[in-house]
């Protein structure tokens, strides 16, 4: 049987969500988004290969009776084998003609369903054709076929009709003469024509009485008028339509046959002679039921040529919906969506979830038109108000989310469904583009599981979960070696986007460059991860040196401070002793500005390949907004200055910038500083004093201080309610310095970071660890840096934030030490080397990482050569998977099993094949006869496979070694059948 | 099972029966063979041929190589059960009913153009052949042992018949047709010696006791599993559309089949034993599925189509 494929709308839209899907990660350089839309267009060609095989191992063919004539409306059984290894599905099988397919869920390996096909409605007559249809597995391909049969089926045409019959012909004696043996009108005419059986209807006057009562049956004599004339019945008198006529004159010729006249038939195509009998009526039906099969069959025949029978109803446009697989498509949904939150502005999140609910969970009926389109133009406005420009990809998705729920609403069929289906594989997709963690790919993959698993549910009919979930798992295990080989070696870059897909708004956390009372406090809330830091040189900073330097903010307000303008050059640091130097490598997560971190204090950076010189205030800048995860190295010093060296004087726009006050200064904090500066002489007393007094005066560190606000703020928090958070103390303390004449500045940051041992050893700094702390410049020292939350707390230097809060250094110790701790501890940090190595090896695997790959084996072509080892490994995967599909069932019966290996070894050597209705001794004589060099052997054989499956003796290893042993030369047999052919 | 010694034998002497009576029958040694086999098997045989064929001659020619008392009865359509049972006769000597047995009381009745009689005859005929044994009068008395019917019918003369419904040849084991012997084998048949005298000097190949034991073999013949599948494969293809084959055309075909392997000299039942029988035992029972084709032909596709598991 030809299986072909057909590719339909919904094959389109897979090209574009993978066209989509891949544009989308080659633009955000993401390697998650690229693994995803590899593994979606795997699952695509895989199911082309499943749809292919799927028909490829059916047999079917018509079984019972197949008479000459058959009644108009007898259904025609036929039987679909599945010869293959695995079970055919999903089928939808009719008789062209018909006007409605049946529905097959599944044929079993091996074995054979019996189905009864409605019969063709309009193609009544003629070579009947059966077609084969199946959107299995995915609906993404529509596989079909037309299996031919050389039945030529006949309708006699059913009588009906009044017309009156046309008068006899007098004229044809001499044809009625011919005829005249059997008719015989019982009642007139007044020579003896013979004896008929008695009818219900006959005279009773007419009966043979002689011969039934001598114990035989009722006979009748009939008697003939002599020559009678003959009713001729022309086609082309009548003016009905063609099935009218046919009735009609089947009606004529049952009234002729009652009553014994002899008539003809005159059609188009022949003229069937005068005659009588049930010969004849069935000739004659035979002619006229050909007739109308040639007159109807114009039309239809050049439709049977095409192979296209679009005009049945398949069952994918069947307006029924299954409860179950609607509930499940629309929980998948809403799983697929569920990561989105956070990202998308909330309206179209709930304009699609509850779409979605309103027609997959609670199974309304489909809203008016006017409803659809109210519902997508308040999505598009809700959106428009929320993001302002159509452009970039958050309005894109949020979007798509409109219209998803849209289509939700108007689904109505199957097919419909289908596109829905797709739509939920590329939402899916968009959450691996808002966030990078393995976990999100994890869930984005099985999302897409359970949309597959939906969209199978959908093509069959057998409630439950276990099949759809089978056959998604095979896809799925057959589509990932593909996809991740593919991962590697298929080229990146192809498309060379200049600007890269970033994402317009981030969460809330991330240091932002104002320092606002609390806002701080806000970002150590979360625990997200801000970077990773590696160091190859081995060395690693001690605890109290691990500040991590971000911003530094000049503009005093108070307790609000802000960046301030960019001054001029930056002052010449101390020479870097050659001890003392660290190097780091340091994976940072996205956060939209340009700052990047570095251990205090950077002395130089490599970002993307190019050097980066710290800024005028030793702050590491990017050139464009970090909107992706980026990986730089950074050499920093970060012994502190001992004060021997010779350094520069502060420039005087830094000094002027480093000792501006707000315009407001609270008095009794200037008294506070005039006293300072009274009792000490140089500026390294007055911050030692102002830290004692910070660390005596019954000052407190919590993260939930309660708001400070207005001008007094400064002189609330520091001379009353002393209760505050790092933020607080560092401004203050700034303020103060500048106040007491001391240049000073706040520097925003992280301290600390945990370590873990996986990977080589890297530090985490969570967003958790963010701190502020100030800077004071001393003569001789240059920027110090000052901590003053260190002077208050001197554990928090040791403890991240978390257990500083919750008990102190002793607390964590002990925390540390439980069972619990240390293997929650331990699972932390192993979760986190996961998604360190995921970030590293999968997400930014991209050209660069593809060009080294290709380094390291040792070719240096372009970027367009590792086409061929993708396409070699994509026809490699699908011969791979086309063999395993189309393996051969394998018997049950182990010695029918060996009986077919020993028939395709046969049939290799040339030998035609064992036909199915063919017994074992039969086919080994027919061997025998035609191949004689191989009868002995064959004989043996089979003689061998008789006893032991037949007989019940115990042969079967003799009988296997037999088999396997025996080697079957195909050139002799070749040539003899070429000798024999000549 | 059998021992394949046995099987030998019992091939050996099939194949002196069915030689002798191809003397008498020229050249249709494949109705011969198939009507030994369905004697073997215990059946009874439905001749459906023109007339002249050789089916009386056939009949008296099996009878008489297997040494089995003949009766002949023409059925006419005047005539009555009693004549084919047996009737009780008032003896004035004894003063007492005295039961005459009829016709059947023999080995092998020839029941000619069966479809000529009245369905109360046939019934009378068909129920004795059933049961084995005849009623009257509140005794009963068995038929001898072994008792075959070989019953004929012409098909085609349908005016004054009363022809056997599908139900009552479902008990004739096969359905046969001689046919026209072809042209050489009819040359012989002109040339040479008159049937009759050479009915009457052929020889017994075997006694009844042997056919007995014969008969016995016949149900020894191993059936596989296998074999049982292909069986019931044909049986379920047959009852596609309706109603097909009933289970007693599978224990028909069955025994048949044995008994078509035991000629063979085979001592377990092979698919191509089944095939061998199968068109002339399932032919008459798909008469009525057959739906416009012959019953046979219906029996030859369904053979064709089922495969052999």
């Amino acid at each position: 049987m030809k299986v072909r494929v057909r590719w339909n709308r919904h094959t389109l839209a897979l090209l574009a969500i993978v066209a989509g899907m891949w544009y989308a990660a080659e633009a955000q350089s993401n390697g998650a988004a690229h693994l995803i839309a590899l593994l979606t267009a795997m699952m695509g060609l895989l199911s082309w290969l499943h749809a292919r095989a799927n028909l490829r191992g059916l047999n079917v063919r018509l079984v019972g009776a197949r008479p000459a004539a058959q009644d108009a409306a007898r259904g025609i059984p036929v039987e679909l084998r599945a010869t293959g290894a695995l079970p055919v599905c999903g089928l939808e099988v009719f008789v062209m003609g018909a006007t409605t397919p049946v529905f097959l869920e599944r044929v079993p390996a091996g074995e054979a369903v019996l189905v009864e096909l409605p019969p063709p409605v309009r193609l009544a007559s003629g070579v009947l054709q059966l077609m084969v249809r199946s959107v299995y597995p995915l609906g993404l391909f529509s596989a079909e076929c037309v299996v031919e049969t050389t039945w030529v089926r006949r309708v006699h045409p059913k009588p009906a009709g009044d017309l009156p019959l046309p008068a006899p012909k007098a004229s044809r004696q001499g044809d009625a003469a011919a005829g005249s043996s059997h008719h015989g009108h019982a009642g007139g005419g007044d020579d003896f024509a013979g004896l008929r059986e008695w009818r219900a209807g006959d005279s009773p006057r007419h009966i043979n009485w002689r011969a039934a009562a001598r114990g035989g049956p009722l006979m009748v004599k009939s008697w003939s008028n002599g020559v009678q004339g003959v009713v001729v019945l022309d086609w082309n008198n009548l003016t009905l339509d063609e099935s009218a006529r046919a009735g009609q004159m089947a009606r004529w010729m049952e009234i002729c046959e009652s009553d014994g006249r002899p008539y003809e038939l005159s059609l188009p195509g022949c003229i069937i002679r005068a005659g009588h009998g049930p010969a004849h009526l069935r000739r004659c039906l035979d002619a006229l039921s050909a007739q109308l099969s040639a007159d109807a069959g114009s039309a239809p025949s050049s439709e049977l040529q095409a192979g296209k029978a679009d005009s049945v109803l398949s069952s994918e446009q069947s307006t029924f919906l299954p409860a179950r697989p609607l509930l499940f498509l629309s929980l998948a949904l809403l799983l697929a969506i569920l990561p989105l939150r956070g990202f998308i502005a909330s309206s179209s999140l709930v304009v699609c979830a509850l779409c979605l609910v309103w027609r997959g969970v609670l199974r309304m009926a489909v809203p008016h038109m006017l409803i659809r389109v109210g519902v997508i133009i308040a999505g598009a406005t809700a959106v428009y108000v929320d993001y302002g420009e159509p452009g970039g990809m958050e309005p894109g998705i949020a979007l798509l989310l409109v219209l998803a729920g849209a289509k939700m609403l108007e689904s109505r069929t199957p097919r419909e469904f289908q596109v829905l289906a797709l739509i939920g594989w590329f939402l899916a997709f968009c959450a691996v583009l808002l966030e990078n963690h393995f976990a999100r790919s994890m869930w984005t993959v099985l999302v897409v599981l359970c949309i597959t698993a939906c969209m199978v549910r959908f093509r069959r009919s057998i409630p439950g979960v276990r099949e759809p979930l089978r056959v998604t798992v095979i896809l799925f295990a057959q589509a990932l070696p593909l996809a991740v080989l593919l991962f590697f070696v298929f080229p990146r870059g192809l498309l060379d986007l200049g600007t890269a897909l970033g994402r317009s708004r981030f969460g809330e956390s991330g240091i932002d460059s104002v320092l606002d009372p609390g806002n701080i406090a806000k970002v150590a809330k979360s625990s997200d991860v801000a970077f990773r830091v590696r160091f190859p040189d081995g060395i690693l900073p001690a605890n109290d040196t691990r500040y991590w330097r971000c911003l530094t903010l000049w503009h005093c307000e108070g307790l609000r401070w802000t960046r301030g303008g960019r001054l001029g050059s930056a002052p010449l640091l101390p020479r870097p002793k050659p001890g003392g130097n660290v190097r780091q490598i340091i994976d940072l997560e996205a956060h939209g500005k340009r700052w990047l971190p570095a251990l205090d204090l950077p002395l130089m950076a490599r970002l993307h390949g190019e050097a980066l010189a710290p800024e005028f205030d030793q702050s590491l800048v990017s050139p464009s907004a970090v909107q992706n995860s980026e990986r730089f190295e950074v050499v920093s010093h970060f012994e502190l200055p001992t004060g021997h060296d010779q350094v520069r004087d502060l420039p005087g726009s830094h000094r002027q910038a480093a000792l501006q006050l707000p315009t407001v200064i609270s008095p009794t904090l200037r008294q506070l500083t005039d006293y300072w500066k009274s009792v000490t002489q140089n500026d390294e007393q007055v911050v030692q004093i102002a830290l004692n007094y910070i660390s005596t005066q019954g000052f407190s560190y919590t993260l939930e201080p309660g708001d400070y606000q207005g001008p007094q703020s400064l002189e609330d928090f520091f001379l009353r309610r002393r209760v505050g958070f790092c933020e607080h103390y560092s401004a203050s303390f700034a303020t103060l310095m500048r106040m007491a004449g001391v240049p000073s500045r706040v520097v925003v940051g992280y301290l600390g970071g945990e370590f873990s041992d996986h990977n080589g050893g890297y530090l985490i700094v969570k967003q958790s660890d963010v701190h502020a702390w100030t800077e004071v410049w001393l003569k001789s020292y240059g920027w110090w840096r000052v901590d003053p939350t260190a002077a208050l707390a001197p554990d928090r230097l040791n403890i991240d934030l978390g257990a500083f809060l919750a008990g102190g250094a002793e607390e964590a110790e002990r925390q540390r030490r439980t069972l619990w701790g240390r293997s929650s501890l331990r699972l932390r940090l192993w979760w986190d080397s996961v998604n360190y190595d995921w970030q590293n090896q999968v997400i930014d695997y991209n050209q660069e990482s593809q060009r080294s790959l290709l380094e390291r084996v040792g070719l240096r072509q372009g970027k367009l050569v590792l086409l061929i080892p993708s396409i070699a490994f994509v026809l490699l995967g699908a011969l791979l998977v086309t063999w395993w599909l189309r393996r051969p069932a394998r018997h049950a019966d182990p010695w029918r099993r060996v009986w077919q290996i020993l028939c395709q070894r046969l049939a290799k050597a040339g030998v035609p094949p064992c036909a199915a209705c063919e017994g074992p001794l039969a086919f080994a004589e027919r061997v025998a006869t035609e191949h004689p060099e191989l009868a002995a052997q064959m004989g043996r054989l089979a003689e061998m496979y008789v006893s032991g499956r037949y007989g019940g003796a115990d042969v079967f290893a003799v009988f296997q070694q037999g088999v396997h042993a025996w080697r079957i030369k195909p050139r002799a047999v070749n040539r003899k059948m070429a000798d024999a052919g000549r | 099972m059998l021992p394949a010694t046995t099987a030998l034998q019992a091939s050996q002497q099939i194949a002196t029966i069915i030689e002798r009576v191809s003397q008498i029958i020229l050249g249709k040694e494949n109705v011969v063979r198939l009507a030994v086999t369905c004697l073997l098997a215990r059946g009874h045989l439905l001749f459906e041929d023109q007339p002249g064929v050789g089916k009386t001659m056939l009949s008296q020619a099996l009878a008489q190589a297997l040494g089995l008392g003949f009766r002949r009865v023409q059925f006419t359509s005047d005539l009555l059960p009693a004549d084919i049972l047996g009737a009780s006769v008032y003896d004035r000597d004894t003063a007492a009913f005295h039961f005459h047995r009829g016709p059947v009381f023999t080995h092998v009745m020839l029941a000619d153009e069966i479809n000529r009689a009245t369905p109360k005859t046939q019934s009378a005929l068909l129920e004795a052949m059933e049961e084995g044994k005849v009623t009257a009068d509140g005794t009963t008395h068995s038929l001898p042992e072994p008792f075959f019917v070989i019953a004929t019918q012409n098909p085609s003369s349908q005016i004054g018949t009363f022809m056997l419904p599908e139900s009552q040849m479902d008990r004739f084991l096969m359905r046969l047709a001689l046919g026209v012997p072809d042209r050489s084998a009819e040359r012989a048949l002109l040339e040479g010696q008159e049937r009759r005298e050479l009915l009457r000097t052929l020889q017994p190949a075997m006694s009844f006791l042997e056919l007995q034991q014969l008969q016995t073999w016949t149900r020894a013949v191993y059936a596989a599993p296998a074999l049982l599948d292909y069986l019931q494969d044909l049986l379920a293809a047959s009852r596609v559309q309706g109603h097909g084959l009933s289970p007693r055309a599978g224990l028909a075909l069955l025994a048949a089949a044995r008994a078509s392997a035991l000629l063979n000299g085979r001592v377990m039942v092979l698919p191509e034993d089944i095939q061998a029988v199968a068109v002339v035992v399932m032919g008459h029972r798909l008469e009525h599925a057959a739906d416009g084709m012959r019953g046979s032909d219906l029996a030859r596709q369904l053979i064709a189509e089922t495969p052999v598991p």
